[in-house]
């Protein structure tokens, strides 16, 4: 087995992650900066925006991945990896868009669709996304008698 | 916090983009910038497009007999890995007994029905929106003989220059005493969601519109029926909803007249139209599928390959993932035969046998109206706004 080249990041907080180099180039920013920089060893100074617990997610997910080879296994694990809570879901979101992920960006979205899918009408929606109801009285009437063949 | 609330506009579409019509439609009463997102007709096509890449089921209409010993119509998806069906609670309840009901063709996620008669329905069962049409403007009379009348063929499909959804409607007349094969002549009406009416178009039918199991398909703008021209060739009659043209376009070679122990059924194929050729009856059959590889040319008709011969299954039904095809087996069932594997599976969907009838379908949130401009730019996923 090939010995690979570690790049070593350092999120916001400071600290860095050795993580593999065809692990970290998954992350579309990564890949750019890289390279942009020497592929050896680099510290990425952007990526100190990125808090610590993001990073370490994201190294994390990367690792797991690679390392599960059957697709039943995968799903398996993708499903367990993405049952946290919705705070969570928004640091992983956040991060997956800024790092360019797209197998992690997929991964949420399709969760917090699974989210909405699972809501029985409306109001549950707006209590489970913290949503203020914008609509004045009157024009909420109005969308409902126009959709009046829709069940909501 | 509101994991939603502060999402950049394109991460929030991604996950809109993902959702059934069902729940979007859920969504859209949630606060005004989720319902201007939703409503948007350029949201609505790039929702359409993510199906077309990758949510395409197949509808099925099929009748079943319930406990009171009636028959009843019900339409059903069948989606994902195949075995898993959801039956559509589209309220048909006009439909449901109606002994003559037809699916008619699908198109940007509305689809047709039809009892032949009289009624003719276009509906978004994602949506359930649905809109009857206005009658038909076609005499039931010859005003100068007695000339029965009959609708011999309906067709649906989509206008891309003026946005609309149309259905065209062919009569014939033959004389009532006689009892001829061929019809005196035919007339034909075209409706269009554009106007909301049917109008008469000045056109001559080349050929006459038989039946033929599984072959209506609507196909590259224009809906195909199986048909016999005037020397009693079969042919594939075509309209194209677009110039509103009938075109006659020819069966392969070795099928010139009409044998009546082989049937023919019409299916899109890898973007392409395939005949499949079998035997009416017989426990055994093959079946041979016929690709014609440039739309409109006889010589491009290509022999792809031959499926069977199976056991106990009568007629294809539509083609899935381009590499399995959905079938009717001899008791009323549902089979899948994969191209690659060659294996036939047992879907467990059951109905009265010769009751199925498949489309390739996709959710979407088009209205029944059309008129969404946006739907004709299947390139554009620019979303500058």
């Amino acid at each position: 087995m090939l010995l690979s080249k570690n790049s070593a990041l350092e999120s916001k907080d400071n600290e860095i992650f050795e993580v593999e180099e065809s692990i970290a180039i998954q992350s579309e920013l990564i890949k750019t900066m890289t390279t942009m920089v020497n592929s050896k060893a680099y510290v990425n100074e952007r990526n100190q925006m990125v808090p610590e617990a993001r990073c370490r997610k994201q190294a994390n997910y990367h690792v797991e991945q690679n390392n599960k080879i059957v697709d039943e296994e995968l799903s398996d694990w993708e499903s367990k990896f993405f049952e946290v809570d919705m705070d969570d879901l928004h640091e992983l979101f956040m991060a997956a868009n800024y790092l360019e992920i797209e197998s992690l960006l997929n991964g949420v979205t399709k969760r917090v669709g699974d989210f909405i899918k699972a809501c029985k009408n409306v109001e549950v929606i707006r209590q489970t996304f913290g949503i203020n109801n914008d609509f004045a009285a009157q024009q909420e009437e109005e969308i409902r008698k126009l959709n009046s063949w829709n069940h909501i | 916090m509101e994991v939603i609330g502060d999402l950049p506009r394109e991460l929030f579409l991604e996950i809109l983009l993902r959702l059934p019509a069902e729940s979007l439609m859920r969504c859209k009463y949630v606060c005004k910038y989720w319902h201007s997102i939703i409503t948007n007709p350029k949201f609505i096509q790039l929702h359409l497009n993510y199906n077309y890449n990758n949510n395409v089921c197949v509808l099925l209409k099929r009748c079943l007999v319930t406990c009171l010993g009636q028959k009843e119509n019900l339409l059903s998806l069948v989606c994902g890995n195949g075995f898993s069906f959801v039956n559509l609670d589209v309220d048909l309840s006009l439909y449901r007994k109606e002994p003559c009901l037809q699916l008619l063709g699908h198109c940007d996620g509305i689809i047709c029905l039809s009892n032949y008669r009289d009624y003719i329905l276009l509906c978004n069962p994602a949506t359930r929106e649905s809109m009857l049409l206005p009658e038909s403007r076609l005499p039931c009379y010859h005003s100068i003989r007695s000339l029965i009348s009959q609708t011999t063929g309906l067709g649906f499909g989509y206008d891309a220059k003026s946005h609309c959804f149309k259905v065209v409607r062919i009569v014939s007349y033959w004389e009532e005493l006689r009892g001829s094969n061929l019809p005196h002549f035919s007339r034909v009406e075209v409706y269009s969601t554009g106007t909301d009416s049917w109008k008469e178009i000045n056109v001559t039918v080349p050929a006459h519109v038989r039946y033929s199991p599984c072959f209506e398909t609507y196909f590259n703008g224009a809906f195909h029926w199986y048909a016999m021209d005037d020397n009693g060739n079969e042919v594939i009659l075509s309209f194209n909803m677009g110039n509103e043209e009938f075109q006659v376009i020819p069966m392969p070679s070795f099928i010139s007249k009409h044998d009546h122990s082989i049937c023919s059924s019409l299916l899109v194929w890898n973007d392409c139209i395939a005949l499949v050729i079998y035997p009416e009856r017989g426990i055994e059959k093959s079946f041979e599928i016929f690709v014609m590889k440039e739309y409109g040319v006889k010589e491009s008709w290509t022999n792809v390959l031959t499926i069977g011969p199976l056991t106990r299954v009568e007629r294809p039904l539509v083609f899935r993932k381009n590499d399995e095809i959905l079938m009717e087996g001899s008791h009323g069932q549902m089979m899948s035969y994969n191209l690659r594997n060659k294996e036939v599976k047992d879907l467990q969907i059951y109905g009265i046998p010769k009751s199925f009838s498949t489309l390739a379908y996709v959710n979407s949130l088009v209205s029944v109206e059309g008129g969404n401009q946006m739907l004709d730019q299947r390139d554009n996923t620019d979303f500058g706004w």
